[in-house]
């Protein structure tokens, strides 16, 4: 037999309801409920397949130096926070007004691509800067 | 169909039990970081509370700035301990968010995000590092503002060296104390270089600091 449409509906909605008291109980009184600020990245993501389209990118490599020493993207500079300083005038010599930027870290996980971005964005007003979605991982996983 | 409304309703409530045997003192730590410090420590406090030993089997920082220490790895039902954490400060500034991903054996939470929050003070900041001027453009003053951060007063600002000399520079007092403007003016733009131009800083403190600002022609 096939019940009406309609109070199925009203079923559902009911128990959707239902699972909204204990699921805004939860967020409010559980102890180990997550953080809920999120930010909007200050740069954006773009992911392999487009940047192989470009016709000439600067890579960026915002790893740390042991991880560049073992391997990175082929023509790659490296630039990352612990050594910014010593690492700018490098990039800055390697950067040509247009060309677009890449930023990567080792994976979706890391936040040190949106960083280097962020800071070549607000220090030097790059403006063509975006960050390697999926990172370094993303790469070899294309190159294995 | 009554009886299947009810364990749907109850099953609903079943995430509201859903707690780790480890019970963590904090899972956010706000670093207190002065400027110049090298690296900062925070701890995260937890303890098992449930029946069982709890294995931690993994811990994660989104950033390889940050290093987590663990003295042990299994921890006895009332067993006490904590995560120690790293920070490097490196040649960061602003606002720095670190999460950290534990992973146990625990069923009920085998994953579980603290959250490293550390505001890097800066002594001065720039609204630019770098003044560029394109090849065969016009080789007009370009300049870059820069200021006193936060209570610090700058009582001397003055130009160290540019190398190579491809530019000249000057220095104008926007508000004496916290704000001054560096104006680079270029030789010549018609070929590509690129000169750094270090500055010293003396604060009203007696603090003593320097700095660097880029000039290109690209």
């Amino acid at each position: 037999m096939i019940r009406p449409v309609r109070p199925m509906l009203r079923d559902a909605g009911v128990l959707l309801l239902l699972a909204l008291l204990p699921a805004l109980l939860s967020a409010w009184l559980h102890p180990n409920r997550p953080a809920w600020s999120w930010h909007p990245p200050a740069v954006a993501e773009v992911d392999l397949r487009t940047v192989q389209q470009w016709h000439a990118v600067l890579w960026v490599d915002a790893r740390g130096a042991k991880d560049y020493s073992q391997q990175h993207i082929p023509g790659a500079i490296s630039l990352n926070e612990t050594e910014w300083e010593r690492l700018l005038p490098e990039f800055l010599l390697a950067w040509q007004p247009g060309r677009p930027v890449v930023v990567y870290c080792n994976s979706e996980q890391c936040n040190a691509s949106h960083e280097v971005a962020a800071r070549l964005k607000r220090e030097l007003n790059i403006g063509n800067i975006r960050v390697l979605k999926g990172g370094w991982a993303a790469w070899q996983e294309a190159h294995p | 169909m009554r009886l299947l409304r009810l364990l749907c309703f109850f099953s609903l409530l079943l995430p509201l039990l859903g707690r780790g045997a480890l019970v963590w003192e904090t899972r956010q730590v706000i670093l207190p970081v002065r400027a110049g410090d090298k690296e900062a420590v925070g701890l995260f406090p937890f303890k098992n509370t449930g029946k069982a030993a709890v294995t931690i089997t993994d811990i994660r920082a989104s950033c390889e700035c940050t290093a987590a220490e663990l003295a042990q790895r299994t921890y006895a039902p009332g067993e006490a301990g904590a995560i120690r954490v790293v920070f490097t400060v490196g040649e960061r500034t602003g606002p720095q968010d670190r999460i950290i991903t534990v992973s146990t054996d625990d069923a009920a939470e085998p994953a579980i995000q603290l959250r490293l929050l550390v505001d890097i003070p800066n002594l001065l900041s720039y609204s630019a590092k770098m003044v560029y001027w394109p090849v065969g453009g016009q080789a007009g003053e370009k300049s870059i503002d820069v200021s006193a951060a936060g209570d610090a007063r700058i009582a001397v600002l003055e130009l160290k060296e540019i190398v190579p000399a491809q530019a000249t520079v000057r220095i104008e007092t926007v508000e004496a104390g916290t704000k001054y403007r560096v104006f680079f003016r270029p030789g010549r733009v018609d070929l590509p270089w690129m000169a750094t131009a270090t500055f010293n800083v003396r604060l009203e403190d007696g603090g003593q600091h320097s700095f660097i600002l880029y000039a290109l022609a690209k």
